[in-house]
């Protein structure tokens, strides 16, 4: 919202009107589609070699649009919350590391849920750069600045676990 | 350094293995895309709209729009249809490419995995587990179910990512807190 980083997440298209009356005409299920697909595994598989330079595309399709943010914020919020207490939890595991220990392990950590989830979506489903580069700024800086903030609070005299011995 | 390098080359390959048996073998991932009997009419159609390769959110405001235009976007649309389309132009069967490239990334999670958990010291084999699967349900969250959460992709398409991420990490971190105590490693 603020500095716009997603803006180009998602792109526009004049035809957007024509594509939507066509799909809402067409699919009567909210879901993910695959085009183009078959019915069954096996007929999946042979047709995998016959696409190749051809077309494809993945389409998630819902018949109505809810508006409603707030539930989104919170559960968004709550998954936030839960992330940060993993986070503390991992770093942890053998002691408290030094301040820049916890900001870099952080780092790695916002960086390694970025590889293993969109960049794997990258390779194996093909999800556009554009779309993704974004959520590689955000897991950087987002953890990056959580790691500053957890490096100085989890290291203050009182909150120091003791390490782990063997 | 040994013993980094052999645990994080075996761990790569525990995480891959379970990638393979999970999409290939067991066919984790089948609900993740229906099928639909009109899939030829919506192919020509987006064909015919002449799109770069690309994800698009339809419907969306102009990219000249204002901040005003684009509220009024969002607010006709409530309850009404909407979908995001993944377009490409060709389609590339190759799989090894992939493959290549999905085993280095496996690899450099291990090591950023070892890294994580050796921060304050080395921890014990529950530590190490535990430390794993929380990494793997972190990436989880932060990735497949934010995607749920703002832009609705339907649970049925992320429900074998959860599986993914805790079985694989699971795996790798009961490795991992083995081989990283070993008393004597090589």
């Amino acid at each position: 919202m603020g500095i716009g980083l997603h803006n180009n997440s998602m792109k526009y298209t004049p035809a957007q009107d024509n594509i939507m009356s066509v799909l809402s005409a067409n699919i009567k299920e909210d879901g993910a589609y695959m085009i183009p697909s078959a019915a069954t595994a096996k007929e999946r598989q042979d047709m995998m070699k016959s696409m190749e330079g051809k077309p494809w595309a993945s389409v998630i399709y819902h018949s109505s649009m809810s508006g409603d943010m707030t539930m989104r914020f919170i559960r968004g919020f709550l998954v936030n919350f839960f992330l940060v207490i993993s986070l503390i939890y991992m770093l942890t595991r053998g002691g408290t590391p030094i301040l820049r220990r916890v900001v870099s392990g952080s780092v790695a950590f916002g960086l390694a849920a970025w590889l293993w989830t969109f960049y794997m979506g990258h390779i194996w489903a093909d999800l556009p750069w554009h779309m993704i580069t974004a959520d590689l700024i955000d897991s950087i800086v987002a953890w990056a600045l959580c790691g500053i903030w957890l490096g100085w609070w989890l290291n203050r005299p009182g909150n120091r676990a003791a390490p782990v011995s063997a | 350094m040994k013993k980094w390098i052999i645990g994080s080359l075996v761990g790569a390959i525990i995480v891959f293995a379970w990638q393979a048996l999970s999409w290939m073998m067991l066919d984790l991932h089948k609900a993740e895309h229906k099928y639909t009997p009109a899939q030829d009419q919506i192919m020509s159609t987006l064909n015919a709209a002449n799109l770069d390769d690309g994800t698009y959110v339809m419907p969306n405001s102009a990219p000249d729009a204002t901040r005003e235009q684009q509220e009024k976007v969002w607010k006709n649309n409530d309850g009404k249809p909407w979908a995001m389309v993944v377009y490409g132009k060709a389609a590339s069967a190759d799989m090894v490419t992939p493959m290549i490239w999905g085993f280095v990334i496996d690899l450099l999670l291990v090591i950023l995995m070892i890294s994580i958990l050796v921060r304050g010291g080395l921890p014990s084999f529950i530590g190490i587990f535990t430390g794993c699967i929380a990494v793997g349900v972190f990436s989880f969250l932060w990735g497949p179910y934010m995607m749920h959460n703002w832009y609705q992709v339907p649970w049925s398409s992320i429900s074998a990512h959860l599986y993914d991420a805790i079985i694989a990490w699971g795996l790798c971190g009961l490795w991992l807190g083995w081989w990283l105590r070993r008393p004597v490693n090589p």
